[in-house]
């Protein structure tokens, strides 16, 4: 057994380890870089052929001399390969760390699957979150052809594939396959049990139509070069087998990090390892981790962070590489950042650090959980979040965010105070105030909505504006936020969408008692006949108000987020009147009727608000007992073809459309890329078609889960893509109405290239995949230009109050003339 | 519906106005004028409208493709054409003072009359068709059709890959209606649109399979008509969709030509009498 002795022992030869490799050596440090795989960054190896990999975030410049730009998997790759080739980093290709222990005298011993001991002073842990990959312990696991990932499903054709595994990634790979291969799935149970309903659901379709072979309660018991061999319940079963992916899950490296002292900050599934300043394990010293290990996946953050180890080890001082861009975001204070952010948390309560007993004066409800409520928002979690928010000061009187706008930021008041100013039919007036570390513009973040309100600064006054997915990510990653949001949220939406006028202390009484609820899509939530306990205000999401009416079910109205419904609950007769059910995905408040007349008599102001309230409605469907039954066909066509979700949607009358196809032609025309938005399909209704077009949702599911936050909504409440789309499809997936298409760009092509392509038959489209969906021609001051472009007229574009009366008239003249 | 919406109705108005407003001019240039022709005044005063409005209904052509631009809508580009169109054949005849000699502009006249009379069809064609195009139902549309029937036809041709040569007989007869037919998309106006394999071809083809090979050939024969069946679903609506389209194949070359005849008109016209000629009074 050889010895190997070290200053410096790097886990991993990821970027973060080749950036820590790269700054020991031009520090003259002796290191050796272990890397398991037999290829550097074994994580991005594995990305799918050509995918685009981000450089986040763009403000902080790199450190050390690895090189790191935006680009594909391949260029990225190729210029880490060049650069450890060209800086001779000692790197050391099939080691896995199996043990690591304390040395007497200090320093560690390292054990790697080969049977190589390494001692070192210092060791940085920088070996991603892959984990190590289940083994299956059969003969012939080694075989090339046995594979633990698929880079690319065109990789293979007319090829016999086995994939051994029931799990998603399992699922995937068997799906893409299937159209070019003939691939058996293995799977050990007698049932697929933990896969995603959508892949499973796939993955059964196309067992049950031949185009996959399941082997249920099947396991492998050897495999062979072209061959593998799998043991049944009752027989044992020998297949050809080009190849053979492995999926049988990993284990997370969270155990073996544990079993050598590195504490975590909690039993979470997601909790990070507890690291110091320097990035050393507190309760293991002398243990470094970095990158996407410490929680932080961002690639240009790990390498970094490997370098300001180094720095560290070397005795200097290591200022943080987004030190002086922090800066200028907390412009507002004097001192480092860290200072900052703490005058920050000391000003702001829904960032800060203060203890329960202060919050109490806060929060709303008495029963939380004191550690719940305790766990603010970390100094790196700040950190990160910073970056991306904008400082603003403002004058006295001009306005900070403005009523009506789709704006989704939430807002800090770092300085000064401010009014919250309503305008309604009697024209605007004040109702509210705000102080120095309130926030603000929660409703709209929650609710997807316009501003119920503008906000205007008393005096000069400094503010701190944090964008929506930053806000969220604050939110899921701390209790505390998310607490104060939305306790915040519900007295702010009562005041601007249901009682306007009555003071935030009754709203505050009445807040108590609500509960919030969550319904999936198409879920009742009250029913018709029944009798009633509460009343329920809509957070977010939107649902129908329906009547059965013969037998029929009669859609009488819809409602959106802001809106109430169930007041019946506090009528002396409680029957329900009609049944709500969601129309998709929708957050509520319900109301306790008891709880809720007891506050209601307590305050006559609430009292008279309410009334007010109920006598409106009450008008409201006496007026509609004089509408056309007509009409609820109509909507109920348009709710069932969920349509009314959108802000802004674009319809065609078939009556009048001549099929000339010159809307698409024109959407192609006017976009950069030359792709169409736009796909004549979708769904018809009489002689109207919604054809496959973004509608401007109100509340976009596809912006819910988009890396590098590409999909982002203006103030007039259009959702565009910006240049960053990286191509993942997360929001193509996450559209219900697939509306949102993804393609290759067509570059621009000058006569001579069109000259060019008449002779080598075609051009070529970019590799690159991207996102694209309708943006209403935002650069265009004529407007869509598919309506433009109309020659007919056919193609309108609605917004909700136009629908049914716009749609309801389109669909009679079309009766009228048969 | 072309030409029952609002903005036909109200270019209709303009162009009957414009129309009056011509009548009126000529029936006082006729009252003044002993000799009405192009060459005088009043002539040429309509013959350079006439040049600019034909210009004009070109330019249609131009605005349909320029996606951005902000000439106003395409809508209403649309009906000014319609209109504006006839209008033109009106202001041409007045040009002509309704003197018939030179060959040049007797071809021009006959070339506009052509192209305004399939403009009418055409338009005609925009107000009926679509509502027909409707009621036969595009569900689902003619491109996922297309790709259903190529899928049929591969299976018909999988299925007797390894079947028995009589098998391979019936398939490939059936084959002859699934394959489309020289200018499928003009014949299919006629309501022709494939060779029908009748049964008096295919009962003694049937006869000769083999006993063994029954079950796939009546599976052979339920794709067949399921490939059948869409195939006239797609027909339906393709039928009117190519009606749509085919009075531009008339219109267009038409409209090419008109122009070429134009400039030769002109340029016959200015070469022998230049215009200075013409307004002193030949």
């Amino acid at each position: 057994m050889s010895q190997k002795s070290f200053d410096l022992v790097i886990v991993g030869a990821g970027p973060a380890g080749l950036a820590t490799a790269a700054h020991a050596q031009a520090n003259g440090m002796s290191y050796v870089l272990l890397e398991r795989a037999a290829h550097l960054a074994d994580t991005i190896y594995c990305y799918q052929r050509g995918k685009h990999v981000m450089a986040e975030p763009t403000l902080i410049p790199l450190r050390g001399n690895v090189p790191f730009e935006v680009g594909t998997r391949e260029s990225i790759l190729d210029a880490w390969d060049r650069a450890a080739a060209e800086l001779k980093l000692n790197v050391q290709h099939g080691k896995e760390v199996k043990a690591l222990e304390r040395r007497d005298g200090g320093g560690f011993k390292i054990g790697t699957s080969d049977g190589v001991v390494y001692e070192c002073k210092w060791v940085v842990l920088a070996m991603g979150t892959q984990g190590n990959p289940n083994r299956l312990g059969v003969p012939g696991e080694e075989l090339p052809h046995v594979k633990q990932r698929l880079i690319d499903p065109r990789d293979h054709e007319d090829q016999d594939i086995v994939v051994v595994g029931a799990g998603d990634s399992a699922l995937e790979i068997a799906n893409s396959l299937t159209e070019n291969n003939r691939v058996s799935l293995v799977v050990r149970k007698p049932e697929i049990s933990r896969a995603k309903e959508a892949n499973e659901r796939e993955t059964m379709a196309k067992y049950a139509s031949g185009e996959l072979q399941i082997f249920f309660s099947t396991t492998v018991g050897s495999v062979q070069p072209g061959m593998i061999h799998l043991k049944g319940k009752e027989e044992d079963i020998q297949l050809e087998a080009d190849v053979v992916y492995l999926k049988i899950g990993a284990q997370p490296p969270r155990g073996w990090l544990e079993s050598i002292g590195v504490h975590f900050s909690s039993a979470d599934a997601d909790a990070k390892p507890q690291i110091s300043e320097v990035y050393e394990s507190i309760s293991a010293p002398g243990i470094f981790l970095i990158g996407a290990v410490t929680g932080r996946d961002l690639i240009k953050l790990g390498m970094n962070q490997g370098y300001e180890v180094v720095e560290h080890l070397m005795g200097r001082e290591v200022v943080p590489a987004d030190e002086d861009i922090l800066k200028e975001r907390l412009p507002f204070w004097e001192g480092k950042v860290v200072e900052r952010i703490a005058a920050l948390q000391k000003r702001v309560p829904l960032l800060g650090t203060s203890d329960a007993q202060e919050l109490k004066n806060v929060l709303l409800t008495i029963s939380f959980k004191p550690e719940d409520v305790l766990r603010a928002p970390s100094t790196g979690d700040l950190r990160e979040a910073l970056l991306t928010c904008t400082p603003r000061r403002v004058k006295r009187g001009e306005s900070i965010i403005e009523q009506n706008d789709y704006t989704d930021s939430v807002m800090v008041l770092v300085d000064g105070t401010a009014k919250v100013v309503r305008k309604d039919e009697h024209g605007p007036h004040e109702v509210g105030q705000l102080k120095a570390g309130d926030f603000f513009g929660e409703v709209g973040l929650i609710s997807g909505r316009r501003r119920n309100a503008s906000i205007i600064a008393n005096e000069q006054s400094a503010v701190l504006e944090i964008p929506r997915k930053t806000m969220l990510k604050l939110i899921y990653g701390s209790p505390r936020v998310k607490r104060l949001i939305d306790e915040a949220f519900l007295v702010r939406a009562f005041q601007g969408y249901l009682f306007p006028g009555v003071s935030s202390e009754v709203l505050r009484a009445l807040a108590k008692t609500a509960q919030l609820v969550e319904y999936g899509r198409g879920e009742t939530v009250i029913e018709e006949g029944t009798e009633g306990d509460s009343m329920y205000f809509i957070r977010s999401g939107q649902v129908k108000v329906s009547k059965l009416s013969q037998g029929r079910e009669i859609i009488l109205s819809y409602l959106v987020s802001g809106n109430f419904f169930g007041e019946g609950a506090l009528m002396e007769d409680r029957t329900r009147a009609a049944t709500v059910s969601t129309i998709f995905p929708t957050e509520l408040v319900k109301l306790s009727a008891d709880h809720l007349k007891e506050v209601i008599n307590a305050s006559p102001e609430l009292a008279a608000s309410f009334r007010d309230k109920l006598e409106d409605r009450r008008l409201d469907s006496l007026a509609k007992e004089a509408q056309s039954g007509g009409k609820y066909e109509i909507l109920d066509e348009l709710i069932r073809g969920e349509v009314v979700i959108g802000t802004d949607a674009l319809i065609i009358d078939d009556y009048k459309c001549v099929r000339c196809g010159n809307c698409v032609t024109a959407c192609e025309e006017v976009h950069e890329d030359g792709q169409a938005r736009l796909s004549l399909t979708g769904i018809h209704f009489a002689n109207i078609l919604a054809p496959n077009s973004c509608w401007q949702c109100e509340n976009p599911l596809c912006m819910l889960d988009c890396p590098p936050d590409a999909l982002v909504r203006d103030s007039r409440g259009e959702i565009y893509i910006r240049d960053n789309c990286i191509g993942c499809g997360n929001c193509e997936s996450n559209c219900p109405y697939d509306n949102i298409f993804m393609v290759h760009p067509k570059p621009k092509r000058t006569a001579w290239d069109w000259v060019k392509a008449l002779v080598t038959g075609g051009g070529e489209e970019s590799g690159r995949t991207v996102a694209v969906k309708c943006d209403l021609c935002r650069s265009l001051s004529t407007g869509p230009a598919c309506v433009s472009s109309c020659p007919t007229g056919a193609a309108i574009r609605l917004t909700p109050d136009q629908y049914e009366e716009t749609i309801t008239s389109l669909v009679a003249l079309g009766r009228r003339s048969v | 519906m072309l030409l029952t919406t609002k903005t036909s109705l109200k270019w209709r108005r303009r162009t009957f106005l414009l129309f009056l407003a011509l009548t009126a001019s000529y029936v006082w240039y006729e009252i003044r004028s002993p000799f009405t022709h192009g060459g005088s005044l009043f002539g040429l005063i309509y013959g350079a409208i006439a040049t600019f409005l034909i210009l004009l209904l070109i330019f249609f052509a131009v605005r349909k493709r320029a996606y951005g631009a902000r000439l106003g809508s395409l809508e209403e580009w649309c009906q000014s054409h319609v209109y504006l169109g006839l209008l033109v054949v009106a202001v041409v005849l007045a040009h002509s003072g309704f003197r018939f000699e030179d060959k040049v502009a007797i071809a021009c006249l006959v070339a506009m009359g052509l192209v305004a009379f399939s403009g009418v069809v055409g338009a005609i064609l925009y107000t009926v068709v679509p509502r027909m195009l409707t009621e036969v139902g595009s569900d689902p549309p003619p491109q996922d059709i297309a790709g259903e029937l190529n899928k049929l036809r591969k299976s018909m041709t999988r299925l007797v890959a390894s079947k028995s040569p009589q098998m391979r007989k019936v398939q490939a007869l059936l084959d002859k209606e699934a394959r489309p037919i020289f200018f499928a998309g003009w014949r299919i106006l006629g309501g022709q649109f494939g060779r029908a394999a009748s049964d008096d071809k295919l009962k003694p083809l049937l006869r000769t399979v083999p006993a063994s090979e029954q079950e796939d050939l009546k599976r052979l024969l339920v794709i067949f008509r399921q490939h059948r069946e869409l195939h006239q679903q797609l027909v339906s609506q393709q039928r009117y969709r190519n009606l749509l389209q085919l009075w531009l194949y008339v219109h267009i070359p038409l409209t090419v030509a008109l122009v070429l005849l134009v400039v030769a008109h002109l340029y016959g016209v200015f070469y022998y009498t230049p215009l200075q000629q013409m307004l002193a009074g030949r």
